[in-house]
């Protein structure tokens, strides 16, 4: 404790500014979502050496295991971990704001003439690519699960009460996300 | 398009499902969708189509993009802004110190005070 105390007063704080840079970099590097947590490895860890290579591995498994998008949550715990409160803001706006302001406003102006042919088969073509990969990530997130008759049930109710039988995700979830704990817990008590 | 209440059921129906987003924020389209089309009728699905891979073929935030075309359809530009917001913000809280009250001491947030803050949840 008082190693680290030593530390922290011989370093100085790291400033907001480079926070909010460090997030905006991660951001315009990390193009099309999934290389941003590699650019965010590079930049905090490598680069500026702010968290260690294991402070980092545990944001990480933290981020995946919360809900919402997943790389501003990364942002969230090195900007409250640097600065606390106000390092979370700065380090999430840094990510957030300009990109956003410029991805909404080129969006928007491409919106406004998606009725014409061409961009309609462009913006077709897209729309079908993103949801086959989409499904491409839920089949290998399942993947790991299917040797477990149990795992592989349950996805397949969920799926079919909110494809088929069309009920609400929230209904859905809060009903199946309990029982499948309890399956869960009384087969490893089990094999245990 | 109406009142203050369309964006308001967007933003808490959109802050809602963001909460229970485990696995990123696509888990939970397919539910934005029937709100957005089939429910309110908001937009036509293939508004919803485009919106979608608009989103995705521009680089950043993508789903906070997107859902920021959602609220501009609803409600202009504070529906974008307050979707936006509501795609994140609930994220931010759960993982926001308990203790951070802004002053900015480095020596009181060590280690893993994030991962705290998730499990005393």
């Amino acid at each position: 404790m008082t190693e680290m105390a030593q530390r922290q007063e011989l370093e100085p704080a790291v400033p907001l500014a480079a926070l909010f840079t460090a997030f905006l970099a991660v951001c315009l590097y990390g193009v099309g979502g999934g290389g941003g947590i590699v650019w965010a490895r590079r930049i905090a860890v490598e680069n500026r050496r702010w968290i260690s290579d294991r402070e980092f591995a545990d944001i990480v498994s933290l981020c995946q295991f919360m809900p919402g998008p997943n790389i501003v949550g990364i942002a969230v715990c090195v900007g409250a971990k640097m600065r606390g409160t106000i390092g979370t803001i700065a380090a999430v706006s840094g990510f957030l704001v300009i990109p956003w302001a410029i991805g909404f406003s080129v969006g928007l102006l491409f919106l406004e003439y998606a009725h014409l042919p061409i961009l309609r088969n462009i913006l077709g073509g897209i729309a079908a690519t993103a949801a086959g990969l989409l499904i491409a990530t839920g089949i290998r997130l399942l993947m790991p699960h299917r040797r477990r008759p149990a795992a592989v049930f349950f996805a397949g109710l969920a799926f079919g009460l909110i494809t088929f039988a069309k009920l609400p995700l929230l209904a859905v979830l809060f009903v199946l996300v309990p029982l499948s704990i309890a399956i869960a817990g009384i087969e490893r008590a089990r094999a245990g | 398009m109406t009142g203050p209440s369309a964006p308001l059921a967007l933003t808490i129906h959109l802050a809602l499902l963001s909460s229970i987003s485990f696995g990123g924020f696509p888990t939970v389209l397919p539910d934005v969708r029937n709100f957005v089309v089939a429910t309110h009728g908001w937009m036509t699905d293939q508004d919803f189509a485009n919106i979608f891979a608009m989103a995705q073929s521009i680089p950043g935030p993508n789903m906070i993009l997107m859902m920021s075309f959602v609220g501009w359809k609803v409600w202009g530009f504070p529906g974008a802004v307050a979707s936006a917001f509501a795609t994140f913000g609930p994220l931010a809280r759960f993982t926001l110190p308990p203790t951070g009250s802004g002053t900015g001491s480095a020596t009181r947030h060590g280690g893993r005070s994030c991962v705290w803050a998730w499990f005393r949840l």
